[in-house]
């Protein structure tokens, strides 16, 4: 498999602070990479740098993307939150790069219907996003990421607000997507389970600064399910954090 | 469905964040508490008047100087029937109108580029700050002036008047507005007239309705200090006709909260879809 983005050495500061120090990894094209670590290890620096919301104070990010390699471009993001626009219905929220980006309507709508039936939502196009439940939201924002097409989809938590029982449905639910769409997918978490049921690799770091402990590749079947052998690379990466 | 969650903002925006329909508190309780909360607003209005009726009949106060309800209510009568009244209301109703629509239209975009625009803010803040203070009906001779006694010189009083108010709720709409919806955009590969356009306008909506109901207060007096209802009760009272001021003191009291409540009305209805969503607990 070829890399599709590429992290050299990557650094930032805030003032004199250093929030990630000298970060180094790959993501094949179609990989699930988790990154994982507690509250303040730079996760969310790290996200907003891939995201193009920030830009490192040093290093490089190479992106072999198929159309530009601006950073962020070709990267969408699926926030932690969802951030549905709430003025807009579920079917303007899912075009919305679409429409940014000057797509025919006709396209517009069938990649809408598309991703609505991707996602398990068909029939909800015309409801505004406080008439969905979080779960719904989040699978309205991930659809509206999708939509455009990205070669890599960018998690932040995603499903980090939702009740336990959701959130092992969505993450289910994501591992079907992916395994549909075949996207690259680079989804940042601090649930050690979560990391070990969804990720094909987990890139594990340590707080102040934010740096790389350990990459591991969990070689399990997919689906996964709570049992001995997740468990078993639950317990190993604890002894990591 | 989750539930109405109250604004952080506090106090009036509730107005702005509660679906109307969606309160799951028992329905039977709340319409027999509403009717309650009704019937006390109406005794306290029925008392005041009784009070004014007694001290007009008992002779307490200048007949010429306060009315009493009754004549005031028949030259409310004559005046309802004349068709004066619905002319001085037209009148005030279209310098409201066309004040409000000009405030909106300049203040909204000029409200945006001074929120999000470093120089643009930079160049015109302190002017604003300067003129906001200063109330519209000082500038009235001036106006007179400038713009003669004709509908210029009201548009101008009227813009002036909302405009302000305007701008104001439009900039603190977008400080306080969650910057997370424009990385999402700017992420969706919006450009920066797109933000504008598709992400911060919509975002300040509920800001600015706010803003317009302060207005409409705004409004009411500019109204009272000239066009329609105002010149009603400024000419009455030169005859010492406080029957016909009253009538049109109490008709724009009626005007500014009729106005209110329309603008609270399209804020739940229209805007019912502005609830925030990241509030909600699922």
């Amino acid at each position: 498999m070829s890399d599709l983005i590429r992290l050299k050495s990557v650094s930032h500061y805030y003032g004199n602070q250093c929030t990630l120090r000298e970060i180094d990894f790959s993501v094949a094209d179609g990989e699930f990479v988790c990154i994982l670590g507690p509250s303040g290890c730079g996760k969310s620096t790290l996200l907003n740098i891939l995201a193009g919301f920030l830009t490192p104070s040093s290093g490089q990010i190479i992106l072999s993307a198929r159309n530009d390699d601006v950073v962020g471009h070709d990267i969408k993001v699926v926030m932690q939150n969802a951030h549905l626009f709430p003025w807009l219905t579920v079917h303007r929220n899912v075009e919305f790069g679409l429409r940014m980006r000057g797509d025919a309507k006709e396209t517009r709508d069938a990649r809408v219907m598309e991703l609505l039936h991707l996602v398990g939502l068909s029939g909800v196009e015309s409801k505004y996003p406080a008439q969905l439940s979080g779960g719904m939201q989040q699978r309205v924002a991930i659809a509206r990421a999708l939509a455009p097409d990205p070669s890599i989809l960018l998690m932040d938590e995603p499903f980090g607000a939702l009740d336990a029982q959701l959130r092992r449905r969505m993450q289910a639910e994501l591992v079907q997507i992916r395994a549909v769409t075949g996207k690259t997918i680079i989804f940042v978490t601090h649930d050690i389970v979560e990391s070990v049921l969804l990720a094909d690799r987990i890139v594990v770091l340590t707080t102040a600064p934010g740096q790389i402990k350990k990459i591991v590749s969990v070689d399990l079947e997919h689906p996964r399910e709570r049992n001995r052998g997740v468990y078993d690379w639950v317990f190993e990466l604890e002894q990591l954090l | 469905m989750s539930p109405a969650t109250p604004a952080d903002t506090g106090g009036e925006s509730e107005y702005v964040l509660l679906a109307s329909g969606e309160d799951e508190s028992a329905p039977g309780k709340k319409t027999e508490s509403r009717l309650a909360h009704y019937l006390y607003g109406t005794s306290t209005i029925l008392l005041f008047i009784a009070a004014w009726y007694a001290a007009a009949e008992l002779d307490m106060i200048n007949r010429t100087l306060l009315p009493s309800p009754g004549e005031v209510l028949s030259a409310f009568t004559a005046m309802a029937m004349s068709g004066e009244l619905a002319e001085h209301v037209a009148i005030s109703m279209y310098r409201i109108g066309s004040g409000f629509a000009l405030g909106l239209v300049t203040a909204i975009p000029l409200g945006l580029m001074i929120a999000r625009i470093r120089l643009v803010r930079a160049f015109l803040e302190p002017i604003l700050e300067l003129i906001r203070p200063i109330p519209a009906l000082a500038f009235l001779p001036l106006a007179i002036l400038w713009f003669g006694v004709g509908e210029a010189n009201k548009l101008f009083i009227m813009w002036f008047g909302t405009f302000f108010v305007i701008i104001v709720s439009v900039i603190e709409g977008v400080y306080n507005f969650d910057a997370v919806y424009l990385r999402v955009a700017k992420n969706l590969n919006a450009n920066q007239m797109q933000m504008f356009v598709y992400v911060l306008l919509p975002g300040v909506v509920p800001f600015v309705l706010e803003g317009m109901r302060q207005a409409v207060a705004v409004s009411a007096e500019m109204i009272a200090a000239q066009a329609g209802i105002g010149f009603l009760i400024l000419n009455s009272a030169l005859f010492y006709q406080t029957s016909r001021v009253i009538v049109g003191i109490i008709v724009l009291g009626f005007l500014g909260m009729t106005l209110d409540r329309l603008l609270i009305f399209i804020t739940r209805n229209v805007f019912l879809r502005y609830k925030r969503t990241d509030e909600i607990a699922i």
